[in-house]
């Protein structure tokens, strides 16, 4: 019985990686010279690394129906934040500054929705400006007072921390935070309510859950997470610089992305993994567009095809198995009727 | 009760609109209604010049209003900042319809793409406002032949911008070696950044260069790395990256330089760059990959357009207008000839030169001399202007 379930499991976790195995084969196909190598493979499962842990961060707002773009604001500000602790306070510094910065700023997005009952993406809009203009002030002030760290644009990282952003470093950062946030995912209160409240808002006011609470909670729960990509992120890139003209809202497209394509995959694998699988297959897409000399425009366009197939998969599969039992049910019916 | 407030509400805002709209011909202080050939009326109040307020985008728009206010300042002039409504076209439209609202004189006018150009050569010219196209090339002949028709346009500056990118092609190939480049270029539709494209196709061209492939819409430091580990990953072959916005990205450099780094290609990969970044000097110099810099052209854009308001306000060169001054993007090779800029030509607390100088130079000059100040200044022109 456990053998089978096991068993199961693989195949289901195998039937899921199918789909980046799939892609990553196609470019193999098309330009092996550029992509059949271990360097190439490396490069993509790292460009996956940071828009995965954005995505753990959003998932948790993304399941109550929450749509929140100031989500890369936060993390431009939250990564400042880290890059100044760090240079302060080494990787503990670093940790607690993004941590304290990230859910501050949560809070108070998360406090004025639940408290002025507007609509999430209104409130993410408005925090958006808010926090891109915030990061502009910190960057410059920083350029005055902190001129060995700063250029008055962008925060260096520190240096000794750099590592974490390098492969193999960040894929073992990865998996910590995938199991964290797997069990946040499925052993939390917060999480179990944040899908009652996604899925059925009224049932789950009868039955005792308090929707703008939960969602409240989805914003810090969230935080956590947005204040790690905030320091991988900056210890990849060894800098973080300031967002305005809403340029940080493009940072939470691919996560969102990310988190779609994990739901849809939740029938095969858990959503920790799902999401990675979301992620990668985006990465692979970039890379491959790049790999090909393909123009920038066609990017956009491949994704765009890639989620609508990825979604429509599910609808796909439940009209192909509906369509067999139809089928079933009707030679059943003729056999019977031939044999009266 | 119900329909009778919204009757009297959709009134009252009828009412509104009309009295809004139907302000008079020459309503604007200062303003002829069609002053284009009567002889400028003797100034009682200093004349307003409309700029565009940038300084939040980058520090070269800071440096190149606290010039301008500089020199304002020393011509009397009153430099009248509105801050950028919006970064799209209907943006920087209604920015100048409140800098004419509040009723200047004349417009240094800055634009992103070439789609807004014409609606705003209709709205100056309807508004009786003079204006100066600052630091964009027109690209279209049409287009240029109906901005250039119309009575209230003085003049345009720009830098040849396809020239710029070609040069920066050109010196990455013949000092550093590059025959394979990749581009990290701006978003399409950039009129600068689709000149640059040009230059740099052109020169790819004539100098034999492999043009691997391109990336665009980079939008954070991340982005950057993100870009240039898949061009290394994927083209191993690659010894030469241009990054055609560097203003556009905070970080762009840093981000480049770490992933460079991360793969030990510091020393073998050689960057170019159009727009002056901050910071830069750290990545230049030997075993370094920022190699060649090209730009300080916004700065000096500014500084002649407005120069050329002020004299056009005292009737100077108003018998050539339209008029076009070339400018020219400064090179930066060497970590030293960036802190001299950084210095000198985009100072945020110290303008270019002081204001006696600005008089001497600029102010009250035919074309011929601000042309050729414009071909001889450099870094080390500047320099010695400050001091």
């Amino acid at each position: 019985m456990n053998s089978a379930k096991t068993s199961t499991k693989l195949l289901s976790l195998l039937k899921a990686c199918m789909i980046p195995v799939a892609l990553y084969l196609v470019l193999l196909l098309l330009i092996p010279d550029r992509v059949g190598n271990l360097d190439s493979i490396i490069s993509m499962l790292s460009l996956a690394v940071v828009p995965t842990i954005v995505a753990y961060g959003v998932h948790f707002g993304f399941i109550s129906g929450i749509m929140d773009f100031s989500v890369g604001s936060r993390m431009v500000l939250s990564g400042m934040c880290a890059a100044i602790g760090g240079h302060y306070g080494g990787a503990l510094g670093m940790a607690a500054a993004a941590l304290l910065s990230s859910l501050l700023l949560s809070a108070v997005v998360g406090g004025l929705f639940a408290g002025l009952k507007i609509p999430s993406i209104v409130i993410s809009l408005g925090s958006l400006m808010v926090f891109e203009t915030g990061s502009v002030y910190l960057a410059r002030y920083c350029g005055k007072l902190l001129p060995e760290i700063s250029t008055g644009q962008y925060i260096k990282a520190p240096e000794g921390l750099l590592f974490l952003g390098k492969f193999p470093y960040n894929i073992i950062i990865l998996v910590l935070i995938a199991v964290l946030f797997d069990i946040a995912n499925s052993r939390t209160k917060i999480a179990t309510q944040a899908r009652v409240v996604g899925s059925d808002e009224l049932i789950a006011r009868n039955i005792g859950i308090k929707p703008m609470r939960v969602k409240f909670s989805t914003y810090v729960f969230g935080s956590a997470f947005l204040a790690l990509a905030s320091v991988q992120s900056a210890c990849y890139s060894s800098a973080v610089g300031y967002s305005n003209s809403m340029a940080s809202m493009a940072m939470v497209f691919r996560p969102m992305m990310a988190v779609i394509i994990g739901i849809s995959m939740s029938a095969l694998v858990r959503h920790s993994v799902g999401i990675y699988i979301g992620s990668l297959c985006l990465s692979i897409m970039f890379t491959g567009i790049i790999a090909l000399g393909w123009p920038d425009s066609l990017q956009n366009i491949f994704l765009g095809v890639f989620l609508t197939a990825v979604l429509a998969l599910p609808t796909i599969q439940r009209s192909i198995a509906a369509g067999k039992r139809r089928k079933a049910a009707r030679r059943r019916f003729e056999s019977s009727g031939a044999a009266n | 009760m119900k329909k009778v407030l919204s009757m009297l509400l959709a009134l009252s805002m009828l009412l509104c609109l009309l009295a809004g709209c139907g302000g008079g011909e020459g309503g604007q202080s200062g303003q002829p209604s069609n002053g284009g050939d009567a002889a400028p009326a003797e100034r009682t109040e200093p004349y307003r010049l409309g700029v565009l307020s940038l300084g939040s985008l980058t520090t070269a728009f800071k440096a190149a209003t606290l010039s301008l206010q500089d020199m304002c300042d020393a011509a009397n002039v009153e430099l009248v900042q509105v801050e950028l409504a919006g970064f799209d076209d209907q943006g920087f439209l209604t920015t100048y319809e409140n800098m004419i609202n509040m009723g200047v004189d004349g417009v240094v006018a800055y634009t992103f793409s070439e789609g807004t150009i014409r609606l705003l050569a209709d709205l100056f010219e309807e508004n009786g406002v003079e204006w100066f196209l600052a630091n964009r090339q027109i690209s279209d002949p049409e287009l240029k032949e109906y901005v250039f028709s119309k009575s209230k346009f003085v003049g345009n500056c720009f830098c040849d911008e396809q020239q710029m990118a070609y040069n920066v092609v050109e010196q990455l190939h013949k000092d550093h070696g590059v025959k394979n480049l990749a581009v990290i270029g701006l978003t399409q539709g950039d009129l600068n950044g689709d000149l640059r494209d040009k230059g740099i196709a052109a020169a790819c061209e004539d100098l034999d260069i492999n043009l691997l492939t391109e990336t665009r819409g980079i939008a954070t430091a991340g982005d950057v790395t993100n870009a240039v580990e898949g061009i290394i990953t994927s083209y191993p072959e690659v010894d030469g990256i241009f990054i055609v916005g560097g203003a556009i990205t905070t970080g762009a450099l840093a981000g480049a330089n770490q992933s460079l780094v991360n793969h030990g290609l510091s020393d073998k990969v050689a960057i170019g760059m159009i727009d002056i970044a901050a910071g830069m000097s750290e990545y230049m110099g030997d075993g370094n990959p920022l190699k060649v810099v090209a730009g300080g052209n916004l700065v000096m854009d500014y500084i002649f357009a407005g120069a050329c308001m002020i004299n056009q306000s005292n009737g100077v060169n108003a018998d050539q207008t339209p008029y076009i001054v070339n400018t020219n993007m400064m090179f930066v090779y060497t970590p030293e000839d960036a802190v001299d800029y950084d210095a000198y030509c985009e100072n945020t607390e110290r303008p270019l030169m002081s204001g006696s100088k600005w008089s001497e130079t600029l102010l009250g000059k035919d074309l011929t001399t601000i042309q050729a100040f414009s071909d001889s200044f450099s870094i080390t022109e500047a320099k010695a202007l400050n001091q």
